[in-house]
């Protein structure tokens, strides 16, 4: 992930990659030839720059953050923002202690075309108010997932919702905002891993709207899809678009409700609008970029809303009591 | 072509005789093939031009119709009448021909309801969104150019898109809508936000000067839409010279989708969009084969269209338009901001 950051800083005009951190060298080494490799995050975060982008397994973040936050550095940080709540508190903590520092984290799928067009057309009101939600984000887990650093619980503390379910979170509360109840069942349903692998979950927001999530590493296909309901129509965004299309395509269906005499209810004339480009990672780059140089707030992956995701990925483990007896509850210091 | 460029795909119950009835449809056609005789009898009248979408002089004849040649560009792969009938005569024949009075006081009318619900409506909504997402905020006016179909404007009006509204040299009066429109001729408009031509470049003398003049009228970010009909859509590369539907002086430019993005890029103009969401390719090859014996089809194309069901064309027509291969185009194309 790193890697993919790196690769958006040195195509912008107004950024200059000077160092670099990898416990693997040479592979930032073989990305970056004419960059310099620093021999420890804390050699990073000391050094002549503005900012640190911190891309680390969960275990790493909340160190790196608050090191580069009290050395003075902006701070980009990849989501999730550590292991537990406790983690995403000491950076706000941080964040405080040094006022004028930007800090935002990486939720990218918030810059994808399919969600950028939903959002659009809800903020018109032209399909009237969103009614109800239902997310879906799973991945297909493969040979050797269980060996995967994402599913050792040291490092990151739990399984496919904090690593993954956490975007569809951010993404319901980009749409609905906060989200006061919460309903879940977490399970390892599969894989020899102890963090879970299944997380379903209903979420009520301030106005009474529902969120459905599921997220999931038993997939078996790679698959995105959010459904928006609204009061006159419906969105769906389908497929997240990825270097490899591994989500498929990424696509956005609109529809009206259509209950006109003379027409086939049910079947309402819909369109289907197909990205064939994913600018999420130079639109969120772009931004933080700008955030700095012109001292413009964080509006999206600002510390409040990681923190608010974070919030609701722990409500929903929590609230599942069995789950969080099992093997597979998420780590604990 | 743009990489951020959308394609759509779209999909509502549409059939060619909810906007095309059979008997309008001859009776327009039979007036137009006799108007065009009569209007374009002249041969000394008639100017060669080059491709009207890449400007190549590079071409092959490939087909001719009603006397007169379709040529096809050896860049572009656009296929144009050349030579053509005079700008001027042209617009002799679009004030005073019987077709053209038979468009207006028939066509248009008789489908009113039926183009209302599954052409205008989406206009207006696909418009919206896309001034929404990347229009000039600042710029609301919106003009339809040689509107033939008014409810354009109760559509726009009712969704509450762009103020004012003008129709620019209309076909039909625009008392025939409710919103508040105002009549106007394109010199007199400036720093309009969006700007909308339904199926006009196909008939003119000369799309680009068409698109630019148009683009003219455009602030900056403004938006200008249009639609056509594309030699690359799957029924004309099928049907090709039998098109029953493609006939002089209505169809002189036939444009390929690589043609049209050359053509919006001349006109100094960014694409946002160019799809071809028609819903009709299958079912205008499978009316047109019923219609005349003598079109002979692919094997491939005969054995799809006669031994599989509508659900099978129904699938087949969502890839064409999801891959740009049917023959109705829209374009969104934007005015850079000076």
């Amino acid at each position: 992930m790193g890697i993919t950051r790196a690769r958006e800083l040195v195509k912008h005009p107004g950024a200059e990659l000077v160092c670099g951190f990898d416990p693997v060298p040479d592979q930032f080494a073989a990305a970056f030839p004419k960059v310099d490799i620093a021999d420890s995050v804390e050699h990073i975060v000391n050094a002549e720059i503005d900012a640190v982008f911190v891309c680390t397994p969960n275990r790493f973040t909340p160190g790196a953050v608050v090191a580069a936050l009290d050395a003075g550095k902006h701070v980009f940080c990849e989501k999730p923002p550590g292991r537990t709540l406790q983690d995403i508190h000491d950076i706000l903590a941080a964040e405080q202690r040094n006022p004028g520092l930007k800090l935002k984290f990486g939720f990218n799928h918030r810059y994808h075309g399919g969600i950028q067009e939903a959002k659009r057309i809800i903020d018109t009101g032209r399909l009237g108010k969103i009614l109800w939600m239902r997310g879906i984000y799973g991945k297909s887990g493969g040979k050797g997932f269980e060996s995967e650093w994402r599913n050792n619980k040291e490092l990151v503390g739990a399984g496919i919702l904090l690593d993954q379910g956490i975007h569809m979170l951010d993404l319901f509360r980009f749409f609905c905002g906060d989200f006061v109840e919460v309903k879940s069942m977490v399970t390892t349903a599969h894989w020899d891993i102890n963090v879970e692998d299944n997380a379903f979950a209903l979420l009520r927001d301030t106005h009474g709207r529902i969120a459905m999530l599921h997220s999931s590493s038993t997939q078996w296909k790679h698959r995105f899809n959010l459904d928006i309901y609204m009061s006159e129509g419906y969105l769906t965004v389908n497929g997240i678009l990825s270097s490899t299309r591994s989500y498929g395509d990424e696509t956005i269906s609109v529809a009206r409700k259509q209950f006109d005499e003379g027409f086939a209810q049910g079947k309402p004339r819909e369109e289907i609008i197909y990205f064939d480009v994913d600018p999420s990672w130079e639109l969120e780059v772009g931004e933080f970029i700008d955030n700095v140089v012109n001292d413009t707030p964080v509006l999206m992956g600002n510390s409040e809303q990681a923190m608010k995701a974070m919030e609701l990925v722990f409500a929903i483990y929590h609230n599942d009591q069995q789950f969080m007896a099992s093997p597979s509850a998420p780590w604990q210091p | 072509m743009t990489r951020r460029m959308k394609r759509v795909v779209v999909s509502s119950g549409l059939h060619e005789a909810d906007i095309r009835p059979p008997a309008l449809m001859s009776e327009f056609k039979r007036l137009s093939i006799q108007d065009a005789a009569d209007f374009f009898a002249d041969p000394a009248s008639l100017v060669e031009v080059d491709c009207p979408a890449c400007d190549s002089a590079e071409r092959e004849a490939v087909f001719r119709k009603q006397e007169f040649l379709y040529n096809r560009c050896e860049e572009c792969g656009s296929v144009y009448v050349s030579p053509r009938p005079a700008e001027a005569t042209l617009a002799e024949y679009y004030a005073n021909s019987r077709a053209s009075r038979f468009r207006v006081e028939h066509f248009s009318r008789d489908t009113a309801k039926a183009r209302r619900y599954h052409l205008l409506r989406s206009h207006a909504n696909w418009m919206g969104q896309i001034v929404d997402e990347t229009g000039n905020p600042d710029a609301r006016a919106y003009a339809d150019l040689s509107t033939h179909s008014p409810q354009i404007f109760d559509e726009i009006h009712a969704l509450e898109f762009f103020s004012p509204l003008y129709s620019v040299s209309p076909l039909v009066p625009v008392t025939e809508s409710e919103a508040p429109v105002t009549a106007t001729t394109l010199d007199a408009l400036s720093g309009i936000g969006a700007v909308s031509a339904f199926e006009k470049i196909e008939h003119q003398f000369s799309p680009f000067d068409f698109l630019r003049e148009a683009s003219g009228v455009l602030a900056g970010g403004g938006i200008l839409f249009f639609t056509t009909r594309s030699v690359t859509g799957f029924d004309l590369q099928v049907l090709w010279d039998k098109t029953p539907y493609i006939f002089i002086p209505e169809h002189i430019n036939l444009l390929s989708i690589e043609g049209m993005t050359r053509l919006v890029e001349r006109c100094g103009l960014e694409l946002v969009e160019l799809s071809t969401p028609g819903q009709l390719d299958v079912e205008l090859v499978l009316h047109a084969v019923r219609q005349d014996p003598s079109i002979k089809l692919s094997a491939f194309v005969d054995y799809l269209l006669h031994h599989r069901d509508p659900l099978a064309h129904a699938d087949f027509q969502e890839f064409l338009q999801k891959h740009r291969l049917s023959s109705h185009v829209r374009v969104a194309a934007r005015k850079p901001k000076e």
